[in-house]
């Protein structure tokens, strides 16, 4: 079962547009110095950025690959390209986008949030941003969404230098430190206090070129008393190369502020997903995550919450699908630090086809924490006898003052269930599909209507293949 | 001493943020039996945790003495040892303790004595006997798996066992079974008898057939709006609380 | 003194947690105590059957290292214990073996029994350990289950403070068979307490029920493992813990459904009643499955006296520290209602 094996039935993600290379500027496969100072000159990076990037690259070759999640010995770093950067260059309006990266997204099914006058759109193909538009309305409010690289080069430089990388510090993980060294592209929110952004400000990432990586930082700001909806949407089309995500989401939550922070990943079934991401909330501030992991090969993720001030609060919903070559090890992190804060974690994960399937999540209560509140519920739906599911939840309690709870439960879907389905004329397929959508329904129902739409049909999918 | 064995004056209370009592006047004789009516979310319940000390509900003013006590400089469980008792709308459980080990630990700490283990098994059987409850009852887990009409039987068992002065039933009669209501009141009739005083939190009426009600006190939202005898009860059975604010 | 490692999950998590494993310092050496150096930790006479060949995938290490009668402890504790005790029961028998044990001060003890319950056979064991001063108890029994053989294995520990005490135990349990396992642990400032049930048999059932108490300095370390592999076999893990002044516990206990385990139902639960400002109250449940068809279920709670019970102990007249009391009490009794009357 360790042996995963490359599927060869096409799946509905395999298809991809014949780019040439030549549409495209490569620096050499590997990892030396010389690559982070050509990343850090072709981004017009400050100083300071570059020297950041060059300690990164150290602390990088210093630290060890983790060895208690699944295997990422598929992965070869020397041999990776780790930027890939097209030739378009930012783009005003859809109009303005190129076809053959439109019909990508058309074929995604990704919803035409530019039509249904969303927000700020900013599209990342490749490493790098090559559609960005903001809303007036949000603008309207002071705030600022824009990539990454323009936050460091423009009036965002001291705001974005005080908190680049101080919650995920580089020498959290190996791939923290291989993301601070070759970071690229990715968005930047600040709320200034009290904005309210009704509509969700969408970011949608996707990897398009043989061996490439992508390295996208996500920095987000919310002030004291702001509220805002992040939504990120990852998904990528097949190749036969292995391929590496390792993107990187600091979310600094103020006093009183509130985000949700959404995702659906969808990455096609070779890539290595070893993403971190993490929230600090100050007094009263809530971070609200919606999870939707589906794609990848490897996955590693474990939104972190850190309830730093009194009375903050974090909610963690998510699911999880892990089918045919697929080994996805996700959950959440929760450091509860102020006083009378409080957290819940409700994820559910389905497996089939041979996938493997853990959830693993740490509840941290410190002696400081008094008066706080966690509850934990994880549910595991097998839908067979070939694939693999594991609970594995910790919880450090160091305050007789909380209150804890845990839950979890392993399970199949009822025959009966089934069969009272099936008997009022649904096919077996559509039955299953139906129960297992019903079952992740509390991740579906907190996302916006396209999204929901998107996740129920892949799930669809996925029950129906193999 | 007042000749009131729970006197309480201008009792303003509620949880954070929202008052509830606006001003409740209520004086009980010993021995006597009271009614408080009123309709849902008048402040019934409400009262009846003020006087046996919920810390979920505050005291903003207001004086209840009790038996000579001032009962809001005393904690729950001093108020119960007073001589205090309420009967509880949704009873707790305790997996492993068993009812009888409960009663023997409340009765210890009440008497602040050792409890003659012939003695109270002998009170037990008796008021087994007299509430016609099997005595394999008291040897369950405290309330764990007991039905609705079970667990007010236990609560009801608890009151002839621990003998307080003065008991507060709230809504002992809802959601009961014919053979509840029946050990209900028989139990409520002993406590009478044995010179007990009582103040019953109801908003029907079944409850208090066949038993002497002394007298009858009307909330509505937060205050005692109409105070009568027995007969009041009967006017609310035919009226309801509709006219009564305005009084 | 010496190291012995144990108590190893049988999946790794974050290393940071600590969680993974933990390290006891022990008296003496391995295989150096009263029982004499081991002969082959190998099966016992009537062990024919190869051990299972336990799939390592992705990083999800079944055991530490291989143990061919696995226990919760692991295998330093056999090499560390040496020979073991053959004990054969083929005769059912309401009386159960009942060993007591009173340790003096500077004890060094240490025991291993193989016990080998026939098919059909019913009976029980009883070891109960006291010890006064200071030292040491280390005890390890493995219990095969033939079928249709019933077993209830109980252990009441009342060691001293200065004890550290090391509890083992590992089942293996054939078609129909039957274990029933109650553990107490009430005394001994460091306890580390490992259990394994290797449920190969149709039917079978295992069931451990476990109280502990901690107080000032102690520190509780358990690592309980249930291994379904046989169809419609059963198993049930209840904690019931009190957590006072200063004490730490780790609580490893794990629903592993292994494939083939058609049916299997798993049930654990731990319910920690936090008393003291400075505990430490850490637990890792884990759910392990391979099969489909299968339901498993955890549930962990960790708190005080909820507030609605406090009141309503207090409304009859039970103060909070007799509330505390009767809830330590209460907790006790959920376990030791498990050990049939008359057998202490």
């Amino acid at each position: 079962m360790s042996d995963i094996k490359e599927v060869k039935e096409p799946s509905i993600y395999d298809f991809r547009d014949e780019e040439r290379d030549e549409d495209f500027y490569k620096v050499d496969a590997g990892l030396t110095e010389d690559i982070i100072r050509e990343i850090s000159k072709e981004k017009h990076d400050p100083e300071w950025m570059l020297e950041f990037r060059l300690n990164a690259l150290k602390v990088y070759k210093e630290m060890e690959i983790p060895d208690w999640g699944p295997p990422i010995d598929g992965l070869d770093l020397n041999n990776i390209v780790t930027y890939v950067k097209p030739k378009t260059k930012m783009v005003g309006s859809w109009d303005e986008v190129p076809a053959d990266i439109k019909n990508a997204f058309e074929k995604l099914g990704i919803p035409q949030a530019e039509r249904e006058a969303l927000a700020g759109v900013g599209a990342q193909y490749d490493s790098e941003i090559v559609y960005h538009n903001v809303k007036k309305e949000v603008e309207d409010q002071g705030v600022v969404y824009t990539d990454m690289e323009s936050a460091i080069t423009g009036k965002y430089e001291q705001m974005v230098k005080d908190h680049f990388m101080k919650l995920v510090p580089v020498n959290d993980h190996k791939f923290a430190a291989l993301h601070g060294a070759v970071w690229s592209g990715g968005s930047f929110v600040y709320a200034p206090p009290g904005a309210k952004v009704e509509i969700p400000l969408q970011s949608y990432f996707r990897l398009n070129a043989p061996g490439a990586g992508q390295f996208e930082h996500t920095l987000i700001i919310v002030d004291e008393g702001a509220d805002v909806h992040f939504i990120e949407g990852c998904s990528a089309p097949k190749y036969n190369i292995a391929n590496l995500h390792a993107g990187c989401v600091e979310l600094f939550v103020g006093k009183n502020a509130h985000l949700r922070y959404s995702t659906i990943e969808n990455w096609s079934k070779n890539m290595y997903n070893l993403n971190t991401k993490r929230a600090i909330c100050e007094e009263g501030g809530t971070i609200e995550w919606i999870s939707g992991s589906f794609g990848s090969h490897v996955s590693y993720l474990y939104p972190t919450s850190i309830l730093k001030g009194d009375h903050s609060h974090s909610e963690f919903t998510g699911v999880t699908f892990a089918g045919a070559t697929q080994n996805l090890d996700t959950g959440a992190k929760v450091i509860h630090i102020g006083k009378h804060t409080s957290s819940f974690i409700d994820t559910k994960s389905i497996t089939k086809g041979g996938g493997i399937n853990t959830y693993r999540s740490s509840v941290e209560i410190r002696p400081t924490a008094l008066y706080s509140k966690a509850s934990v519920n994880c549910g595991s739906l097998m839908i067979d006898s070939e694939s693999r599911s594991d609970t594995v939840p910790a919880m450090d309690i160091r305050t007789d003052t909380a209150d804890v709870g845990h839950e979890a439960k392993i399970g199949r879907i009822s025959d009966d269930a089934v069969f009272y389905m099936m008997s009022r004329g649904m096919s077996e397929a559509a039955a299953k599909a139906m129960i297992v959508s019903g079952f992740a329904s509390p991740v579906s129902k907190e996302l916006p209507l396209e999204y929901a739409a998107e996740m129920n049909n892949l799930i669809k999918l996925e029950m129906e293949t193999g | 001493m007042s000749e009131y064995i729970l006197d309480i004056k201008d009792l303003h209370a509620g949880i954070e943020g929202e008052e509830i009592l606006k001003g409740v006047d209520l004086r009980i004789a010993a021995g006597e039996t009271h009614v408080l009516m009123g309709p849902n979310g008048a402040g019934k319940s409400t009262l009846g945790n003020v006087i046996m000390g919920n810390p979920v509900y505050k005291v903003n003013s207001g004086s209840m003495i009790f038996d000579g006590k001032d009962l809001t400089e005393m904690s729950v469980d001093e108020r119960a040892k007073a001589g205090l008792f309420m009967s509880f709308q949704n009873p707790l459980e305790v997996p492993g303790l068993t009812m009888d080990n409960f009663i023997r630990s409340a009765l210890r700490e009440r008497t602040g004595k050792a409890i003659k283990i012939f003695q109270f098994k002998k009170k037990l059987e008796e008021t087994c006997s007299l509430l016609d409850m099997d005595e394999a009852y008291v040897q369950r887990d405290l309330n764990v798996g007991f039905s609705g009409g079970e667990k007010k039987k236990a609560e009801i068992f608890q009151l002839l066992m621990l003998e307080p002065k003065f008991a507060i039933l709230d809504e002992t009669d809802s959601g009961l079974d014919v053979d509840a209501v029946r050990i209900v009141s028989k139990g409520v009739d002993i406590f009478r008898k044995n010179g007990g005083t009582l103040l019953i939190i109801t908003h029907s009426t079944r409850i208090l057939e066949g038993l002497n009600v002394d007298a009858t006190h009307v909330i509505v939202d937060g205050k005692v709006v109409k105070e009568g005898g027995a007969e009041l009860v009967e006017t609310i059975n035919a009226g309801g609380f509709e006219g009564l604010k305005n009084e | 003194m010496s190291e012995m490692h144990l108590n190893h999950l049988p999946v790794l998590t974050w290393n940071k947690l600590k969680m993974n494993e933990s390290i006891a310092e022990v008296k003496g050496n391995h295989g150096d105590g009263p029982c004499g150096p081991s002969g082959p930790q190998g099966p016992s006479p009537w062990f024919s059957e190869e051990s299972p060949e336990e799939k390592v995938i992705a990083c999800k290490i079944p055991m530490y290292r291989e143990q061919a009668f696995p226990t919760g402890l692991g295998a330093e504790m056999d090499e560390y214990l040496g020979a073991v005790e053959v004990l054969e029961i083929n005769e059912s028998s309401k009386e159960p073996v009942k060993q007591e044990y009173k340790l003096e001060d500077g004890a060094d003890f240490r025991k291993a029994i193989y016990i080998h319950v026939e098919k059909g056979v019913e009976a029980s064991f009883v070891q109960i350990f006291t010890g006064e001063g200071k030292g040491q108890a280390a005890v390890s029994v493995k219990v095969y289950l033939e079928e249709d053989a019933k077993f209830h294995l109980i252990r009441i520990q009342k060691l001293a403070k200065d004890y550290t005490y090391l509890d083992d135990m590992g089942c293996r349990l054939m078609d129909r068979a039957k274990m029933d396992y109650t553990s107490v642990q009430l005394g001994a400032g460091t306890v580390y307490a490992g259990a394994y049930a290797d449920q190969w048999g149709y039917e079978s059932e295992f069931r451990a029920d476990v109280a502990y108490v901690g107080e000032k300095d102690s520190l509780l370390d358990f690592n309980y493992v249930d291994t379904f592999r046989g169809r419609k076999s059963k198993g049930v893990m209840r904690f019931e813990g009190v957590l006072k002044d200063n004490a730490r516990k780790i609580m490893r206990d794990t629903l592993d459904f292994r494939n083939g385990a058609v049916d299997a139902e798993g049930d654990e639960e731990e319910n920690v009643l936090t008393l003291g400002k400075d505990m430490v109250n850490r637990a890792i449940p884990m759910i392990l499955g391979e099969e489909e068809k299968i339901s498993g279920r955890h549930a962990h709670t960790s708190g005080k006296l909820s507030p609605d019970m406090l009141f309503y102990m207090e409304s009859r007249g039970i103060n909070a520290a007799e509330a505390e009391k009767l809830m330590i009490d209460a907790k006790l009794k959920r376990v030791t209602d498990r050990i049939p009357e008359g057998i202490i």
